[in-house]
């Protein structure tokens, strides 16, 4: 039964867990008031998502095993890239199946995604234009002729629309087929004409090390994690790391912990009894040590001090 | 058990005490006013962190613990002491090996920091992090890149303002964990950047002279100043210069102290079963009871006898 959903975030968890990927975390990387709006649309054997943030962020997704997965920039605007790779509205990304990645954006950023089962999306390939649409092993980046990418993107953008204001339509068995239809043979005419941009041998190594870097991170949902443990584990030096982080997050991996870390002790925070914790317990817990450093950092990312936090009672 | 101490102690003898566990062995106050110092400790899962705060100058006997590597640097701009004839900078640090003995002197007000770090741990995140063969030299000064040394000691005076402001602070383990892994990382960051001045081996001669005169003092503190040399394997010229240098007093003085300084605990806390003065002197072997007198008033500002009828009056 095909149905779709528009909703508005100020939560970033929130935000994070309603996203389509298992185990996205994000991580806020840059000041101010988090908004997001995300739109899911699933037809019959296409599930699509249209995605608004307008903070820094930097989020991890993994692919749904067994579905050949796309995205694409909406409109043009800060930076967002995904494994160090730039999205643009008019380039998009053929994620590997079931995989990982990193997509981080430098502010207010939107996308769009597309899914069909793997076998589906090779069997379209094969018909429609003769190609092989089997998902690469690491994403690549494809650069569509502009007329058929603009297609997709108003066929992308009409599916939101309905979705936003007529999504009776959407729920309509023969309507959705008929949307899906057009959207397949869009994506399809896209990757018909391509040129792939092809990841150097290094950027094949990175990944590597950011896949390790990911699972430790992920094993570790709720423990904040420090770069040397973090080398010992993953068989890389600070340096390798370093560059590795810089590909694919946009800093280095100590900024980028200690940004995790922040927003693991908000939730600490958020989580805790005002009467039986210390803002200092819990800033010590997760390695803030210079506590006056910490809450203007705390302050600047969250628009309230770590104290005012504390006192607000879990819903 | 992670945990941590702050104390002020009025007493020599305590302090000595108290850093015993941290490797000094022997303690001798040199100044001759009131003696007052600070001492914060921090035990995390491994790492062991120290800040002092001294007001008189002294010559502590180290010997660092066995596994572990002491990092010594100097805190706030004061000046710092000399460690194993070493004298540091602000911007510089000090490493000694596991097992080294060293003599640390200051010559006045003081305070510096210092860490311990076991070595396998060292060895092991070292190379982790470095990706490459990690190991630290047995003795040496270093002069980190700035913003590396800074980061380390901001973490050590955060961990250290932490403990002297709540008492049980730093029990938490995972605070406690978190905080090591920065330290490490810190240290390992100045210790792969840095430049060192490994100690020359003319030098570490020196330092092992020093080292086993000290031990001979403990043994046999009897002997005469030239039969010391001669068990050493030095000329007496030579343990002079060491002394001179590194204890800033002739062989012959360095014992003397130590035994007026062992006389005056003895008689501070010899009760009603010791009540002659020259009993206690006579169990250290100074004869000359005359000039011994003089000697202690000149250090301790009281005749023997007055400190012994203080003893007994608080141990009764």
């Amino acid at each position: 039964m095909p149905s779709s959903a528009v909703r508005t975030f100020s939560d970033p968890d929130e935000y994070a867990a309603s996203i389509r990927a298992a185990n996205t975390e994000l991580t806020v990387t840059g000041h101010g008031r988090f908004a997001a709006k995300l739109i899911r649309i699933d037809l019959h054997r296409l599930w699509m998502q249209r995605a608004l943030d307008n903070l820094p962020r930097i989020t991890h997704p993994t692919n749904i095993a067994g579905r050949a997965v796309f995205s694409f920039r909406i409109r043009p605007g800060a930076g967002l890239l995904t494994n160090g790779l730039e999205m643009q509205p008019t380039n998009i990304i053929c994620h590997s199946e079931g995989q990982s990645y990193y997509r981080r954006s430098a502010g207010l950023a939107s996308y769009a995604s597309m899914s069909l089962p793997v076998a589906v999306m090779i069997s379209h390939g094969a018909a429609m234009a003769g190609i092989d649409l089997t998902p690469p092993k690491d994403p690549l980046i494809h650069i569509p002729r502009s007329s058929a990418m603009a297609k997709l993107q108003r066929l992308h953008a009409v599916a939101g629309d309905l979705a936003e204001n007529n999504p009776e339509i959407i729920a309509n068995p023969e309507a959705a087929r008929a949307v899906e239809q057009a959207l397949v043979e869009a994506l399809v005419a896209c990757l018909a004409n391509r040129q792939i941009s092809e990841n150097s041998l290094a950027q094949g190594q990175h990944s590597i090390v950011m896949r390790r870097f990911r699972r430790i991170v992920e094993e570790n949902p709720e423990r904040p994690l420090y770069i040397p443990e973090i080398c010992e584990a993953i068989r890389a030096s600070a340096r390798t790391l370093r560059i590795c982080c810089q590909e694919h997050l946009g800093m280095g991996p100590k900024r980028y912990l200690a940004l995790r870390r922040m927003g693991l002790v908000r939730r600490a925070l958020h989580e805790a009894a005002p009467d039986a914790a210390s803002v200092t317990d819990i800033a010590t817990r997760f390695g803030f040590w210079q506590l006056g450093r910490f809450a203007v950092e705390y302050q600047a990312l969250f628009g309230e001090p770590p104290s005012a936090t504390l006192r607000r009672q879990p819903e | 058990m992670p945990g941590s101490r702050a104390s002020v102690f009025g007493e020599a003898e305590q302090f000595q005490a108290a850093l015993g566990v941290d490797g000094v062995a022997e303690f001798l106050v040199t100044g001759h006013r009131a003696f007052r110092a600070r001492l914060t400790q921090v035990a995390l899962d491994r790492v062991r962190l120290l800040a002092a705060d001294e007001a008189q100058p002294r010559i502590a006997f180290v010997s660092v613990p066995a596994g572990m590597v002491l990092v010594a640097f100097p805190v706030d701009g004061g000046p710092s002491p000399s460690w194993g004839g070493i004298e540091l900078r602000t911007g510089e640090m000090t490493t000694f090996g596991r097992g080294e003995r060293l003599h640390s002197r200051t010559l006045g007000p003081c305070r510096w920091g210092a860490i311990q770090i076991p070595e396998d741990q060292l060895a092991r995140y070292g190379c982790a992090l470095t990706g490459s063969g990690f190991a630290v030299a047995s003795a040496a000064r270093w002069r980190p890149p700035r913003a590396e040394l800074t980061q380390l000691r901001r973490l050590h005076s955060a961990a250290v303002r932490m403990a002297e402001a709540r008492a049980g602070a730093l029990t938490d383990p995972e605070a406690a964990h978190g905080l090591e892994q920065q330290l490490l990382h810190a240290l390992i960051d100045c210790l792969s950047t840095g430049q060192a001045d490994n100690e020359t081996s003319a030098a570490r001669r020196h330092r092992g002279i020093l080292a086993r005169f000290e031990d001979l003092l403990a043994a046999e503190s009897s002997l005469r100043i030239a039969e010391m040399s001669a068990a050493l394997g030095a000329s007496e010229r030579l343990l002079r210069e060491c002394c001179n240098r590194q204890l800033g007093m002739s062989p012959s003085l360095y014992r003397r102290r130590r035994l007026l300084q062992q006389l005056h605990r003895a008689l501070q806390d010899a009760c009603g079963d010791v009540t002659s003065v020259s009993l206690v002197a006579e169990r250290y072997r100074l004869r000359d009871l005359g000039r011994l007198a003089a000697n202690y008033r000149t250090v301790y500002g009281e005749l023997p006898s007055a400190t012994l009828r203080r003893g007994s009056t608080r141990g009764r």
